[in-house]
């Protein structure tokens, strides 16, 4: 089932949407540094001091920048989409009337949400690396405690980061699985999810979190630029990854609950 | 094959179907008939394991319907059937035959022939007719090579052509031994191809049997069809005769009887005095025919009659 579910993942125009959009932003990313020449101003995003003269930066600045809104959004819209856009088709109460069991069809389409989450990290890495070389080339960067990191370690760092990313990011699409599994909605679980990055980030913005702050799904985002300190401090690392997986763990059971519960009406 | 045993099913206060039982034996062509709204579509999703049951019990080949393997040799499709629009027949068949579970190859070749539809299979469903969605659909439930399969208004959506073309395709599956449950709004359909049928109305078994069990369930109709030169007359002599127990003008103008034709219960002796009587009186009787009360008829004095 998981093939086929990815399959039709891979065959939907709002999948194909998303990743075109995600392999856009590091493109138009360098399209403007080369016309206007000027990166964004210093403090505003890690390593946005060196963008004008190493491509190494450009995935890095890309990753961090994207994870605020553009891949909560791409992930939320097809996650949104995972089972409410087949309750609209009518295709669930077709697939549930075969000998598939609920809870194996949820499985799958919660694994097919996941691999793109990891699809999305890896296109925005990838096309950052190759927009970025193509730009500038690569060069050794400073790492945010200030130790020059080489080449390799720049590249590997994009790609741990992304990777990194992915996890709250499938946290985030469970999410929106929950709520495509309660509303039977696709946009409406689509924008619920953005909603909820939204006030989270709002939340620990305005420092209403306390000490729950920490744990904000949101504030997991950002964990993978500790892959750029010397020496890696691992404890948000870690943190960020269990933080995520517990976030993601309890809207799928949530979403599982649900799902192999509900009567199908349409 | 198939058992419904009370089966009850509740939304909040409102009871979509209430009680309800009735039993599809091996080799049947089983009618499940109702108005919108009446609970056949519910029944037909608590079969398929889609809604739980809130009372009651629903037995596929002796397997509880919403239990582990209570699909297996069961297949069908409920309302409109829906597919995967972006991609091609072949590729939602495989789809399905994935959520089947199913060891080797799928009879694709096969199921997609006896639809019809061979040579159209890599084209997207979004390019499909709906009489081509809805033999699609029979394709599909057809890869399971079910000893049950289950209509729900197959022939919805289909020019005459198409019609006809489905009706022989149920009748071709009966004949090679499928129990087909079919439910249907197209009642001259249902009367051409079940054996058995059920009739329900408010969520309420109102009739259940053969068709000759379920039209002859009314003894109160007339049960002769009488075309006659004079009408008036015919009913004065017919209202002052013991063999007659009833009798009334039809409505509309006889078919192809010609005259004017009146609609009459026989008493024991059956029609003939009745004729006797009517011809002393100088009425000419044109035509003498049984008066079989359509499955159409007695659906709608059956639901109807309860709302």
């Amino acid at each position: 089932m998981i093939r086929w579910e990815l399959y039709k993942l891979a065959r939907q125009r709002r999948t194909l949407f998303g990743l075109g959009a995600t392999a856009l932003v590091p493109v138009l990313f360098v399209a403007a540094l080369e016309i206007t020449r000027q990166g964004p101003p210093e403090g505003e995003a890690p390593f946005a001091t060196q963008l004008l003269e190493n491509g190494l930066v450009v995935p890095l600045v890309t990753l961090a920048f994207a994870t605020f809104v553009l891949l909560p959004l791409v992930v939320a819209f097809v996650a949104g989409d995972a089972v409410a856009g087949e309750v609209s088709a009518g295709t669930l109460k077709t697939v549930l009337s075969r000998s598939v069991g609920r809870t194996e069809l949820f499985l799958s389409k919660a694994a097919a949400v996941g691999v793109y989450c990891l699809a999305v990290s890896a296109v925005l890495a990838g096309v950052g690396l190759a927009a970025g070389y193509l730009a500038g080339g690569f060069a050794p960067i400073a790492g945010l405690g200030g130790t020059p990191i080489s080449v390799g370690r720049g590249i590997a760092l994009v790609w741990a980061g992304a990777g990194l990313v992915s996890v709250p990011l499938m946290a985030l699409a469970a999410f929106a699985v929950f709520l495509s599994v309660t509303t039977h909605n696709s946009v409406g679980s689509g924008v619920g999810a953005v909603v909820l990055v939204l006030l989270l980030r709002l939340a620990s913005g305005l420092g209403l979190a306390g000490p729950l702050d920490p744990y904000l799904l949101t504030n997991q985002f950002e964990a993978w630029l500790n892959l750029a300190r010397d020496p890696i401090p691992w404890e948000p690392i870690v943190r960020s990854l269990w933080v995520s997986l517990l976030w993601g763990i309890s809207f799928l059971t949530a979403a599982w609950a649900v799902f192999t519960r509900r009567d199908v009406l349409s | 094959m198939l058992e419904v045993r009370d089966f009850t099913k509740t939304f909040g206060d409102f009871v979509a179907v209430d009680s309800l039982s009735f039993e599809v034996c091996r080799g049947d062509v089983y009618g499940f008939l109702g108005p919108n709204g009446s609970g056949k579509s519910t029944t037909i999703r608590a079969v398929f394991g889609l809604v739980e049951p809130t009372e009651g019990e629903i037995h596929l080949l002796g397997r509880p319907a919403g239990g582990p393997g209570g699909r297996e040799g069961v297949a069908g499709f409920v309302d409109a059937p829906g597919f995967y629009d972006y991609l091609s027949a072949r590729d939602n068949l495989k789809v399905l035959a994935a959520a089947d579970r199913r060891k080797g190859e799928p009879p694709m070749a096969r199921v997609l022939h006896t639809v019809g539809l061979l040579g159209r299979e890599r084209d997207k469903v979004k390019t499909y007719s709906t009489g081509m969605k809805q033999r699609l659909a029979i394709a599909s439930a057809l890869l399971r090579e079910p000893e049950v399969l289950i209509l729900d208004e197959p022939t919805n959506g289909l020019d005459p052509g198409g019609m006809r073309d489905a009706r022989a395709l149920i009748r071709r599956l009966n004949e090679d031994g499928l129990t087909i449950f079919l439910s249907s709004h197209l009642l001259a359909e249902v009367e051409q191809l079940c054996n058995r049928v059920a009739v329900i109305g408010h969520g309420r078994l109102l009739a259940e049997g053969t068709i000759a069990e379920v039209v002859g369930a009314d003894n109160g109709r007339p049960g002769y069809r009488l075309a006659v030169d004079d009408a008036k007359s015919a009913l004065r002599i017919l209202e002052s005769s013991t063999h007659v127990t009833g009798a009334s003008v039809a409505a509309e103008p006889p078919d192809g009887l010609g005259g004017e034709e009146i609609r009459l219960a026989a008493g024991s002796e059956g029609p003939g005095p009745i004729v006797r009587d009517l011809v002393a009186g100088g009425v000419a009787v044109l035509a003498l025919v049984p008066a079989r009360p359509s499955l159409e008829d007695l659906f709608l004095e059956l639901t109807e009659e309860r709302s």
